[in-house]
């Protein structure tokens, strides 16, 4: 059961994303990284690409999966939608499940484009490798932020877009430097993948990004599965 | 209908029945649920073999907590709540028996209310066309054949209560859980409302109704479980309520010109229990509150008074269950 009622809470989620304004706000953060790359482009070197690739994978994607992914579990409490979902013979996970096949391609798609376009526009510099290096980081990035936004968003379900936007522009924003903390860092990882990292191994960062990523999905699964109704106002 | 706990009105049932005649649909055996130092449900018992059952108490009695547990969203600090024999905490797959349609007005507002309601009969199990067509159908038996393809966010509250009724029966279930399914409802919602529930009821669906106002229970059904403070205080005949009512004693709230002067009239009738005499007002305590309403406006237009308002503190079901409380309490002390 848990796939076809994914597949309906994919659709909703589909559905409801297309009926609001959250897409908006995306598609305004993917002209960052390729503004950043006009702006850079006389730079000597990979500058105006690097800058753009950072841009996506520091900013465009953990926003994107904050946006749109941490409200997986608390979306639905807050608006006691669950109430309609928990009370059917569906696996809790399809909630997650189906707001994760809509919006991890979707964050991918729109870092993927911005990817793409910053590369046409720094020009030059960068070859073809750069951009396939770039586009593996990216899409590491989109699935990596969105399981942790799932795992935090459900970790503080009153305020999951506060939270995961919190740890994204903060802690994310410097762990990766630290060189005894940045395994901890989704960011550090991607930025591997997607070579921005010259001495970094990728198996090793594909590695340590996918058991960050699990422990955060599970983390995410259990608050789901476990998680009540709080006592309301009757 | 729930069983009997044994007295009329008497101490929450602590076991269940000796013997059942017929097999439970809903059953709640020693449910009790907590939340840290509040106790939202205590020891509560209740037994229901068909029909349509009011879940009938004052706004905070537990009802609501009841119902989530029932359907699966809570599970209980102790004790066990089944449907057809089967915890729906535990057993996700036993919910396809059971529709839900729950207090809160969320929906999701971005849908129209056939996208709503197809995905809810989708993730009960249907295939996409025929969910379509019984969200059609089931859209249409409440009143929303014309709406139903209007977003949710621009539904009046009636017309979303509606729609929320539709989704907890769209996939046939044998039990309908519905908390407060009339509450906010213009006249017409509600005259709706309660048709359906009641031709669901003669399909022969077992439908718990949780209410705090009595003569929404009443237009739905005469059986009735009193919930108050987490307790169960009363269960059976919605008219045994009524004599609870009658016995309790009445406050009438009287503002006029000289209402000494309608004390002294009201002093010498014989079911008038108390006066208490304000410098406006006079307040009215009796056994026999039709009396009373019969009574004041002769004697008004007789003394010739400017009636100013009329109220009765007691026109809902607190003062009651306090009553019934105090009852219970008095009951149980004597015994012991």
């Amino acid at each position: 059961m848990l796939v076809p009622a994914a597949k309906v809470l994919a659709r909703l989620a589909w559905l409801r994303l297309i009926r609001g304004r959250t897409l908006y706000v995306t598609g305004v953060l993917a002209v960052v990284p390729i503004v950043l790359a006009a702006i850079a482009r006389g730079e000597p070197k990979k500058a105006a690409w690097e800058a753009s690739l950072e841009a996506v994978l520091r900013f465009v994607i953990p926003l994107g999966a904050a946006i749109h992914v941490s409200g997986a579990v608390g979306d639905e409490l807050e608006q006691k939608t669950f109430t309609y979902l928990w009370s059917r013979p569906i696996p809790r996970a399809s909630v997650i499940a189906g707001r994760l096949a809509v919006m991890t391609p979707l964050i991918f798609g729109v870092a993927a484009l911005a990817t793409l376009v910053s590369f046409l526009v720094a020009g030059g510099t960068t070859g073809a490798d750069d951009l396939m290096a770039g586009l593996a980081g990216a899409g590491a990035s989109a699935l990596g932020c969105s399981l942790f936004a799932v795992g935090g968003g459900a970790l503080f379900p009153r305020q999951p877009m506060l939270f995961t936007m919190g740890v994204f522009l903060t802690v994310e924003q410097f762990l990766f430097a630290i060189p005894a903390a940045k395994h901890l860092s989704i960011v550090s990882h991607t930025r591997v993948i997607a070579g921005l990292e010259a001495d970094g191994s990728k198996g090793a960062a594909a590695f340590g990004l996918a058991l960050l990523s699990a422990g955060w999905l599970a983390i995410g699964l259990y608050r789901n599965a476990t998680v009540e109704l709080a006592a309301s106002k009757e | 209908m729930a069983s009997a706990p044994g007295p009329e009105v008497g101490p929450p049932p602590s076991a269940p029945p000796a013997s059942a005649p017929r097999p439970a649909v809903v059953e709640v055996r020693e449910v009790s649920r907590w939340y840290g130092q509040v106790i939202a449900l205590a020891n509560v018992w209740m037994r229901v073999e068909g029909g349509i059952v009011g879940l009938l108490g004052p706004n905070g009695a537990g009802k609501s907590t009841l119902m989530k547990i029932l359907a699966g969203l809570m599970a209980p600090s102790r004790g066990v709540a089944l449907v057809h024999g089967r915890s729906l905490w535990h057993d996700a797959e036993a919910r396809r028996r059971l529709g839900y349609c729950p207090e809160h007005e969320g929906v999701y507002d971005e849908l129209t209310a056939r996208e709503f309601v197809t995905a809810m009969a989708e993730l009960s199990g249907f295939e996409s066309s025929v969910a379509r067509k019984r969200a059609a159908e089931a859209l249409d038996s409440v009143g929303l054949a014309d709406a139903m393809d209007r977003r949710l966010k621009g539904y009046s509250k009636g017309m979303r209560q509606r729609a929320k009724l539709a989704q907890a029966f769209v996939h046939d279930p044998d039990v309908l859980l519905l908390d407060e399914p009339l509450t906010g409802c213009d006249p017409l919602a509600r005259t709706q409302i309660v048709a359906r529930i009641q031709e669901l009821a003669k399909a022969g669906k077992v439908i718990i109704v949780s209410s705090h106002v009595l003569y929404e229970v009443e237009a739905l059904t005469r059986e009735i479980v009193l919930i108050h403070r987490g307790r169960v205080l009363a269960e059976g005949n919605v008219y045994r309520l009524r004599e609870l009512i009658d016995r309790h004693p009445h406050r009438v709230r009287v503002e006029c010109t000289r209402p000494r002067a309608l004390a002294a009239r009201l002093a010498e009738q014989d079911h008038v229990v108390r006066l208490t005499l304000g410098e406006h007002a006079i307040e009215i305590e009796t056994r026999q509150p039709d009396r009373l309403y019969d009574s004041l406006p002769r004697e008004v237009l007789e003394l010739g008074l400017e009636l100013k308002s009329l109220s009765s503190p007691d026109n809902n079901l607190q003062a009651v269950f306090e009553y019934l409380t105090a009852y219970w309490q008095g009951t149980t002390e004597s015994q012991t």
